[in-house]
């Protein structure tokens, strides 16, 4: 009985059963069959009120939409245009540095795609960049810049994993630049191939867009900043990003009405919010059922068996995660798969922080990986292509990311140098 | 069915002002934390240590407001049917299918809401009996109520829903 109805919910699951709901349906039939009480639920459920640090992603969450309404993304992308572009391939270094200091306010959450596809697409096109270069660039664009302060998948895996916050932002910034420093070679070598014009490096133009963009180009600084000064912590730095923000698009460029814009730009950011948390929530009360059974432990005992050795772990675990990366988004990638692969990780001596990065770059890949990576989704129905084609616009780009995930992934230094220098 | 769809509008209106007013309260308490500790520490200014006494509730209530955010916010999504979920079948199934499915999934979801609005009250009523107290000396469990309710609001939405999905799926078996 137990058995049909947990295949059921399998089913029910890959269908399209909201993730929390499947979760709580699990955790539910879990506690049934070790015969413990169903009020362990709300128990986990609570501790969403327990926590500081998840204080932080409401408040980023909304800086973040407040960032992607206006003319943020047109500041940004000209700036980095007077300073970028007269490199061979120049706009596609643009496309990529613009895109991440995006995302990583954004989250992964495909607002970069639809907020900034719009503005850099067309330029690509009409500088006479290939099509299917452009696409797959501004398709994995989507999910480049994880790796940066204040990204919230960060934040929900320190959370989840226990693992100090302000280490797991250091540790991301040098595979963050490498992220997109790899695409932005490619990007460079294709310039020169197809021999694209190069406007020149202007001091005029770039003074102007400076000062267009000398408001919104600090925010990551500053939270930076903030943090490792110890200044304030990652969520005091969120409510100041948030006023600060309010300051300069309500005040400084008049782009928000209070009355008009607020209250709309609110209730979608806790919308996200609120789809992400509820997961959380249900995703603790199944952690915890999980821990109590034991069910990590067998885990470890049955890999044990298979395997021992570090390098056939991260072989393995890389080509789990890009699977889950595929299927899931990564939040609920991060709060179903972190708690059973921690212990696992601990057991072959791998670093959390480090854990933590090899994370992120995994699910980011696999957001761009076929048959069904989200990115591919969006950005087909952004620019209305056939989802076939940005498989094959995707490609160079996906293998480029691959070699960079295996360079994250097998040299730690990578991601613990930083966070070591500063311990 | 007009009754329930005039109730799933005005809940999901009360639900926006809640989330805009906790919003609001959120970032506004979270920011004066941070500036009056800031003078309190570098400026050394007392005054600000005694107001950051006035206001030592507005801590664990701004941690409250997460959760409650997290419940009205997930109430919401649902009406727009765009909560996260794994989507293999959209591209691969005949559209005629797809309210049939929908269908099911929303009942699905209502049950389990239903569901989890018994565990939460059983577990309320514990706390009702045995919980301590929490910011302000309110009794924790007028902070957990959300719980229920919030599982309350999430059925109501997933209700209408299977209810619209249900007359999408006859109409289409019937052409």
């Amino acid at each position: 009985m137990i058995f049909i109805l947990v295949l059921l919910l399998i089913v029910l699951v890959i269908s399209g059963l909201p993730l929390f709901a499947g979760i709580l349906g699990a955790s539910l039939l879990g506690l049934y069959t070790s015969g413990v009480e169903f009020t362990a639920i709300p128990i986990e459920i609570v501790r969403l009120a327990n926590s500081p640090i998840l204080l932080a992603i409401p408040l980023f969450t909304f800086a973040g939409y407040l960032l992607s309404h206006g003319g943020t993304s047109t500041r940004l992308v000209r700036f980095s245009r007077s300073l970028l572009g007269w490199l061979p391939g120049g706009l596609g270094v643009v496309a990529l540095v613009t895109c991440s200091f995006f995302t990583a306010l954004t989250g992964a959450t495909g607002i970069t795609i639809i907020a900034l596809g719009g503005l850099l697409y067309p330029a690509l096109i009409s500088e006479r960049y290939k099509e299917n270069f452009a696409l797959g660039l501004m398709t994995t664009s989507g999910s480049i810049g994880l790796h940066f302060p204040p990204s919230l998948p960060i934040i929900l895996y320190g959370f989840v994993s226990g693992t100090s916050i302000e280490k797991l932002f250091m540790a991301g910034l040098i595979p963050g630049i490498l992220i997109i420093g790899v695409p932005s070679l490619y990007s460079i070598y294709m310039g020169k191939k197809w021999k694209l014009d190069r406007p020149r490096f202007s001091a005029g133009e770039f003074l102007g867009a400076l000062k267009g963009a000398a408001w919104e180009l600090p925010i990551p600084f500053l939270i930076l900043v903030g943090i490792y000064s110890g200044l304030s912590t990652a969520t005091e730095a969120a409510a100041l990003t948030v006023v600060y923000v309010l300051f300069i698009k309500v005040v400084v460029f008049k782009e928000l009405n209070v009355f008009k814009d607020l209250p709309e730009i609110m209730k979608e950011s806790m919308k996200m919010v609120g789809g992400i948390m509820i997961i959380l929530g249900a995703a603790l009360a199944f952690t915890n059922y999980l821990v109590d059974a034991f069910i990590p432990m067998r885990i470890l005992e049955f890999m044990e068996g298979l395997m021992d050795s570090k390098i056939g772990f991260l072989i393995l675990l890389n080509i789990f995660l890009l699977l889950v990366g595929c299927m899931m988004d990564i939040f609920s990638a991060i709060l179903v798969v972190v708690p059973l692969i921690l212990p696992l990780a601990d057991r072959f001596g791998i670093d959390p922080v480090h854990m933590g990065i090899i994370f992120l770059t995994n699910l980011a890949i696999g957001y761009n990986t076929p048959p069904v990576g989200l990115n591919l989704f969006i950005a087909s129905s952004r620019f209305d292509r056939p989802v076939v084609q940005l498989y094959r616009a995707t490609l160079p780009f996906l293998v480029l990311l691959l070699l960079t995930l295996i360079l994250i992934t097998y040299w730690p230094g990578l991601s613990l140098f930083l966070p070591n220098l500063f311990k | 069915m007009i009754v329930l769809r005039l109730v799933d509008r005005i809940l999901a209106r009360i639900e926006g002002w809640l989330i805009i007013a906790m919003l609001s309260l959120m970032v506004i308490f979270t920011f004066f934390q941070v500036v009056l500790r800031g003078l309190y520490t570098h400026g050394h200014l007392p005054w600000a240590n005694t107001l950051m006494g006035q206001i030592d509730w507005s801590e664990p209530f701004v941690r409250l407001l997460v959760l409650w955010i997290t419940f009205l916010g997930a109430s919401l999504l649902t009406r727009d049917g765009k909560h996260i979920q794994i989507d293999l079948f959209s591209s691969i199934l005949p559209p005629r299918w797809l309210p049939l499915r929908d269908f099911i999934l929303s009942t699905v979801c209502a049950s389990l809401c239903a569901m989890m609005i018994k565990v939460c009250v059983d577990y309320l009523s514990m706390e009702m009996e045995f919980g301590g107290t929490m910011f302000l000396a309110l009794p924790t469990w007028t902070g957990q109520i959300i719980l229920p309710a919030g599982f309350g609001l999430l059925l109501v939405h997933f209700l209408v829903k299977a209810v619209d999905q249900g007359i999408q799926t006859v109409r289409s078996i019937r052409e």
